[in-house]
């Protein structure tokens, strides 16, 4: 509940936290063209997996900026970066994130295993 | 195929010294997996972070922004381990099956 209240009420945080989307958002639009396009490709793509207030997902976007401000400062492609298979790059991301879809995995496995469990009688 | 040993591969890179993303990738390409790019192994250390496997060090680089070193603490050293022997057992089946 702790978690609950400090995620979705807690206005300081909400303000602090759309500061510094603004802010990375400002060193997004500092990257070359190609780089902008995939990010805010990835990000749109991410989102729709996000569960619950979504704040890790942000934390990923933001290391994800300064992955590509180290490959602009390479000198290399976006694509050399993330692979051509950029949906397999954000799935191996969405791993670190708290997703819909892993929310539902856990349900089915602890719905199924609540009723015919170790320990349960029903056959 | 590689995928599920990538992150074997990166433990034991890290285990050697400490190191950064883009040095590990250059190894595992140097090693003759051509196809890895950086993000592949970035996505890893993000996890090997999160899971607190290894410690991170940002230090400052000549070029663009500052670098996150990793290496490995015990809990790595042991999920290294673990690895191996998981990696041994697959391979041993694999070469059973091949009828080595």
């Amino acid at each position: 509940m702790g978690d609950f209240f400090d995620n979705y009420l807690n206005i300081k945080k909400i303000i602090e936290s759309k500061r510094e989307y603004k802010q990375q958002m400002e060193r997004v639009a500092a990257l070359p063209e190609d780089y902008q396009y995939v990010f805010k490709k990835i990000q749109g793509h991410m989102w729709m997996f996000a569960a619950g207030s979504g704040y890790d997902m942000m934390e990923i976007h933001y290391d994800l900026i300064e992955l590509f401000e180290a490959g602009v400062a390479d000198g290399k492609h976006v694509l050399e970066i993330t692979g051509e298979d950029v949906a397999a790059f954000c799935d191996e991301l969405l791993r670190s994130a708290s997703t819909y879809t892993e929310n539902w995995r856990e349900a089915l496995n602890r719905d199924i295993l609540k009723k015919l469990g170790k320990g349960n009688e029903s056959k | 195929m590689l995928k599920g040993v990538l992150e074997g591969c990166v433990l034991e890179i890290i285990s050697r010294k400490e190191t950064y993303g883009y040095e590990i990738t250059r190894q595992l390409n140097a090693l003759g997996f051509k196809d890895v790019v950086e993000g592949s192994v970035y996505t890893i250390l993000i996890r090997l972070e999160k899971n607190k496997l290894v410690e991170v060090t940002k230090k400052p680089s000549a070029m663009g922004p500052p670098r996150k070193f990793f290496a490995l603490n015990d809990a790595g050293r042991e999920e290294l381990k673990k690895f191996w022997v998981k990696w041994e057992f697959v391979a041993s089946k694999i070469d059973q099956l091949k009828g080595v």
